[in-house]
């Protein structure tokens, strides 16, 4: 946090102070601010400052915490909480609902010198921003398969779609979906490791994964896709009509499945309107 | 929707709780929530909140809208508190005589501010504002304070009498937050409450706080995390007997609990204690709302 480029010109008391507070409470309490307390003794004004200080930093570190699990689990607690200081430091909250606190924290972590050897957690915090914004986003009843089964091919092959507004995709040349998976026993420790074998797949660093994020009713899914299909819904998603979202993925993977992946898409329950398009 | 006039004792609501009031509902008067939490477009939390208030009348009690700071309410966040406020229309909107940002920095924590003429002018500015943004009178809650300032030149209670006179605001009036600033500034929590503009109640709080050294002195932290403890239940009573003493209503009262939050069970029985101390204390009786008149010229 740094000063207002406007502090010069602030005529409000208030905001000069309200300025001096909260630039302490991101370093450390000053002369100046101390001497406005009334408490009477040095410790006692650095200490009950502290409580405020103490205050910002846990509850903004435990929201940042709740939406970024797998980040925090992969790090450990302390590092955890030691970076979520600096990137508070560095990027201050913009807006007062904690729901949407930390949405550059991938984009901090791209940065941050710490953890550059870790070089999928930056994407991992991608993907888990993108469960958190579908949880979040808003509701929107998909379209029944039957209607969708109902058209006429030709007619379906020349309409646009619009997909769901839970939506999210995430590539990575990390297997971040398979590094999430792993992760989710001990942050849930739903198994009692003395029984249970673990569940935990072998990672290969480097390769690469796509991975899908959608909530058509409430409950967010999760799919690791081939690049062909992650291709094609980005096609779609930019209202490529269906015909050629088909060919513009045709032209870079010529594997692409068009029967399996369009049977994905109805399964997945990604499509809320089909716009046709009207021939006179 | 029940959007009746609130009364008796409710709860805050907790996403813990969600499935175990839906299951059970219990017998509670109200509910009370965060707005914020609900600023989101849609899912699970609207979901659950539309079926919850079926059943039970509905608060809203803000932590981000910064009635103190200088720089002004953040447009942003008061349009997002009415589209809350105007898609689950609760029966009472309340905030805190605090302050959490500055230079368009969130701090996500309830600041102290001092008390004189120009900290007034400004919260009776923002008061004014959100007022006339949701068309109606929202409620203000003293704040727990660790520090006191120099700059103050009038005491807490002048302050909220001022607020009230000037924005027609209601108050919410927290006990614990009563308890906790009397002891670490040294001052009787029953004479802050002889000097409190009682009449313009329309809620109560109560909550269990922490407690830390400092210096040799045992200063009280404010963080919801445990029962209300029986000074602060003695309290309570203190103040319903003055209400009563004076022709007052007795005010809707909620249990708050949001750190190391328990089972349901625990927060109802904290609930009907407080039932018990207000049938003891006064008649129970259904307050009205607050007495807004608007801002406009």
């Amino acid at each position: 946090m740094k000063p207002s480029p406007h502090s010069q010109q602030a005529t409000s008391l208030l905001a000069q102070w309200q300025e001096k507070f909260s630039l302490a409470l991101f370093d450390q309490l000053t002369p100046e601010l101390q001497k406005g307390f009334q408490e009477i003794s040095d410790t006692a004004c650095k200490q009950r400052f502290a409580i405020y200080q103490n205050n910002v930093f846990y509850s903004l570190t435990t929201a940042l915490g709740d939406l970024y699990p797998v980040v925090k689990n992969l790090v450990g607690d302390d590092f955890f909480t030691g970076t979520a200081g600096i990137y508070f430091r560095q990027y201050p909250p913009q807006k007062a609902a904690m729901v949407f606190l930390g949405e550059n924290f991938a984009d901090f972590l791209r940065t941050f010198e710490h953890t550059q050897k870790m070089s999928y957690l930056a994407d991992i915090a991608e993907l888990e921003l993108a469960r958190h914004r579908a949880y979040h986003a808003a509701d929107k009843d998909p379209l029944a398969a039957e209607v969708i089964a109902h058209m006429a091919p030709e007619l379906l092959a020349s309409s646009s779609v619009e997909l769901h507004p839970s939506l999210h995709y995430v590539s990575s040349s990390d297997p971040i979906f398979s590094i999430w998976q792993n992760n989710q026993e001990d942050i849930h420790n739903e198994q009692d490791e003395s029984q249970q074998e673990s569940q935990q797949k072998t990672i290969t660093l480097g390769e690469p994964q796509q991975v899908l994020v959608v909530r058509p009713i409430y409950t967010v899914c999760m799919y690791h896709i081939e690049k062909s299909l992650y291709d094609f819904i980005q096609h779609l998603h930019h209202r490529d009509t269906i015909t050629n979202a088909i060919e513009n993925t045709l032209k870079d993977h010529l594997e692409f499945d068009v029967g399996q992946s369009i049977q994905f898409i109805l399964q997945t329950q990604l499509i809320t309107h089909i716009n046709q398009t009207v021939d006179d | 929707m029940k959007k009746d006039t609130l009364h008796g004792v409710g709860i805050g609501l907790k996403a813990q709780h969600y499935d175990d009031i839906l299951a059970t509902k219990p017998s509670l008067d109200w509910l009370e929530i965060h707005p914020e939490n609900y600023m989101g477009a849609g899912g699970l939390p609207h979901k659950y909140l539309r079926e919850i208030c079926e059943y039970y009348p509905l608060s809203m009690h803000g932590v981000g809208l910064s009635l103190g700071s200088a720089d002004g309410l953040s447009d942003e966040h008061l349009t997002a508190l009415t589209t809350v406020v105007k898609r689950y229309q609760p029966a009472q909107v309340s905030e805190h005589l605090s302050w959490s940002h500055w230079n368009q920095h969130f701090l996500n924590d309830l600041l102290p501010l001092p008390y004189n003429q120009e900290s007034l002018q400004i919260v009776v500015n923002n008061i004014h504002k959100v007022q006339d943004a949701l068309q109606q009178a929202i409620y203000i809650e003293n704040p727990s304070a660790y520090l006191g300032f120099h700059q103050s030149d009038m005491s807490e209670t002048d302050f909220l009498h001022a607020l009230v006179k000037q924005t027609n605001c209601g108050l919410l009036l927290d006990i614990n937050n009563v308890y906790v600033s009397a002891n670490n500034q040294h001052y009787s929590p029953e004479e802050y409450l002889d000097h409190y503009p009682l009449h313009a109640v329309g809620e109560i709080h109560l909550a269990g706080h922490a407690s830390e050294i400092i210096d040799n002195d045992m200063v009280l932290i404010d963080d919801h995390g445990s029962p209300v403890i029986d000074n602060v239940w003695a309290l309570f009573s203190y103040a319903l007997q003055k209400m009563t003493d004076n022709n007052l209503l007795s005010p809707p009262t909620l249990i708050e609990w949001d750190t190391d939050i328990p089972e349901l069970s625990v927060l109802i029985n904290e609930a009907d204690k407080a039932r018990e101390i207000q049938k003891k204390t006064t008649q129970n009786l259904v307050k009205g709302n607050g007495n807004y008149r608007g801002t406009s010229e």
